[in-house]
């Protein structure tokens, strides 16, 4: 049975605000303390306008994104690769965005290819990459 | 872990973890996130305990920090994962991380560490490479 899977070409988009709170949980989570992250004080020695977000979190929402588009798929066949562009700071909100890039089918395999990222509210890119699903 | 030695032999496992993915866990991330805790529970009854992969990507990090005594203000720049095996909430998952790359351009210290991660059954879950930059 050959079954039409239908790609979508843009991915839904995930606005998200990243609060203090969230980071000082996500420090528990991860076990990063970092005080680049926690200390405001460190941070602004350390160039930034106040703490950032640490990468993994902010790339969470490029999961949830794909999430939201391949449901299980992503779970079983997803892969992704991504810079870190530059910091979120806290109080920032940021914005997914995913658009279909490619396809390739390589022994009855069908993979996906999308140009994946987020945005903070200045339009500035915060990650940058590649997600692939296979389908 | 010291960083600096100059007689390292490459690659070397720089820590080997066992977790159970317990509710706690599974709450505090999403709290962290404000993500739901099990969000492939809508697509598929199979999925319904299903974690978020990240969540795993996560946890797979969590020694490393310590384990390398990184300096304060180290920047995480890369992130390759392939998600393998979905996991479900209660189980016990055991995550390696080995250093493959450590290396100096300039003034800045370039880390490039392999992550697997592994269920109690050997299935394999996750892998990824981490790329980290640190002053010197």
């Amino acid at each position: 049975m050959n079954i039409q899977y239908t790609l979508p070409q843009s991915l839904p988009i995930i606005a998200q605000l990243i609060t203090q709170s969230m980071i000082i949980d996500y420090s528990k989570v991860s076990n990063d303390f970092n005080p680049i992250h926690l200390d405001s004080t460190f941070a602004i020695e350390a160039g930034f306008d106040t703490t950032i977000a640490h990468g993994m979190m902010v790339l969470s929402y490029i999961s949830e994104m794909m999430t939201m588009a391949f449901g299980t798929k992503w779970a079983t066949t997803g892969q992704l690769k991504v810079k870190f562009r530059s910091p979120v700071l806290s109080g920032e909100s940021i914005e997914t965005f995913g658009e279909l890039s490619r396809t390739t089918k390589d022994n009855n395999l069908n993979k996906a290819f999308y140009k994946v990222g987020i945005n903070n509210k200045n339009g500035d890119l915060v990650i940058t990459g590649e997600a692939t699903i296979c389908y | 872990m010291n960083l600096f030695s100059s007689n390292q032999s490459l690659p070397l496992v720089l820590s080997k973890s066992e977790y159970k993915i317990d509710s706690d866990l599974v709450k505090t991330y999403s709290t962290s996130i404000q993500c739901e805790p099990f969000p492939f529970s809508g697509f598929s009854h199979q999925y319904k305990k299903t974690i978020p992969p990240t969540a795993i990507l996560t946890l797979s990090l969590r020694d490393l920090v310590n384990k390398l005594e990184l300096p304060r203000g180290t920047l995480h720049t890369g992130q390759e994962v392939e998600f393998i095996n979905p996991v479900n909430l209660n189980s016990v998952l055991c995550c390696t991380t080995t250093l493959l790359q450590n290396s100096v351009r300039k003034s800045t210290r370039i880390l490039i560490i392999q992550l697997f991660v592994e269920d109690e059954n050997k299935m394999p879950i996750l892998r990824g490479k981490t790329t980290l930059f640190t002053s010197l």
